[in-house]
């Protein structure tokens, strides 16, 4: 699986279908099935194929108040698993 | 090159298809030595997993089965033990129940309809396929590290029962980690979970002999996995949709 560059622009996969269940938003790829928080629901949220992965870490560092450095290695970790399930596209 | 790309040429696999057969043939053939007989099903059991039988074998039902060849061949050669203890049926019993109530939160979401219905109904094979495949592996797993490995360990080479737990419960969770991807939810509670297991079952195996009790308990803690795939794709979807998910 390709490596997720900074400038790159993820789009939600096709193939996912989700459901908001009490709290928690839940992803699911054919007979897979992913539970996403608050942090991860709002990272999936923007990822509309518009943004890329730095202006996400930035939404993210706004939204949860932490440092643009932190949330960019986060976001960009997080993303990169999410693309190695095929949950996104670019 | 890397060994799974290895694995799948033609070439590999017709090695490693004949490797099985013969060595199952010798354990068959020499069923009375039980060293070379577990030795055999440990070889097998790795080897066989490299095997992708989906090209040859086209019937999933019948693939499914295959796949589980290296976990019974030695029952040749030890054959069929029913008894066991009324403690031993209990504990293995109430040790499933355990695992469940631990693992509820996991068992909750693979069991929630609102999240299979989202999930394709697959074909009627491919369900019974997965309900044979997490039934046998229970089975096939019980068999190998908790009968045939816990009567050649303990009775035959006379290791200590400790030892013996140890070993088996090694040789388990190793299990888990075989084949091209190893297993899909190896995380590090279910290693944990898996380590558990492999203590308890095999103490309850080495203290009361009750093999069965223990493939009872295997089948129940895989029951939620074997009845999942018959859930799938049912019922309404009832999909909420908030600020533009």
């Amino acid at each position: 699986m390709s490596l997720l560059k900074i400038e790159d622009k993820p789009a939600k996969s096709f193939e996912v279908a989700t459901s908001i269940i009490a709290d928690s938003l839940y992803l699911v790829r054919h007979n897979d099935a992913f539970e996403f928080k608050h942090v991860e629901a709002f990272i999936w949220k923007n990822c509309t194929g518009a943004k890329t992965v730095g202006e996400i870490a930035k939404e993210v560092a706004t939204e949860f108040s932490v440092s643009e450095k932190v949330a960019e290695q986060d976001v960009r970790e997080f993303l990169q698993e999410m693309m190695d399930e095929k949950l996104l596209e670019l | 090159m890397k060994l799974r790309d290895l694995t799948r040429r033609p070439s590999s696999q017709v090695v490693l298809i004949v490797t099985c057969l013969v060595l199952w043939s010798t354990s068959i053939a020499y069923a009375s030595n039980r060293v070379l007989v577990v030795a055999v099903a440990l070889v097998t059991v790795v080897l066989w997993a490299w095997v992708r039988l989906f090209v040859i074998v086209e019937n999933e039902l019948l693939r499914r089965l295959l796949k589980f060849v290296p976990y019974f061949v030695p029952l040749w050669g030890f054959g069929l033990h029913f008894g066991g203890t009324f403690l031993g049926y209990t504990l293995a019993i109430l040790a499933a129940c355990v695992y469940l109530v631990v693992t509820r939160h996991q068992v909750r979401l693979a069991l929630d309809p609102r999240i299979l219905s989202l999930m394709p109904r697959g074909s009627s094979s491919d369900r019974w396929g997965e309900t044979l495949f997490f039934s046998l592996s229970a089975v096939g797993q019980e068999i190998l590290h908790r009968y045939v490995l816990v009567v050649l360990l303990l009775n035959e080479m006379q290791l200590p029962a400790t030892v013996v737990v140890l070993i088996t419960t090694a040789t388990f969770t190793l299990e888990h980690f075989i084949g091209p991807n190893g297993h899909t939810a190896a995380s590090k509670q279910n290693v944990a979970l898996w380590i558990g297991m492999g203590l308890v079952y095999g103490t309850i195996a080495c203290t009361t002999q009750s093999y069965v009790a223990v493939i009872i308990g295997h089948l129940l803690i895989n029951s939620p996995a074997s009845i999942r795939p018959h859930l799938r794709g049912k019922g309404r979807i009832d999909v909420e949709y908030s600020n533009g998910f």
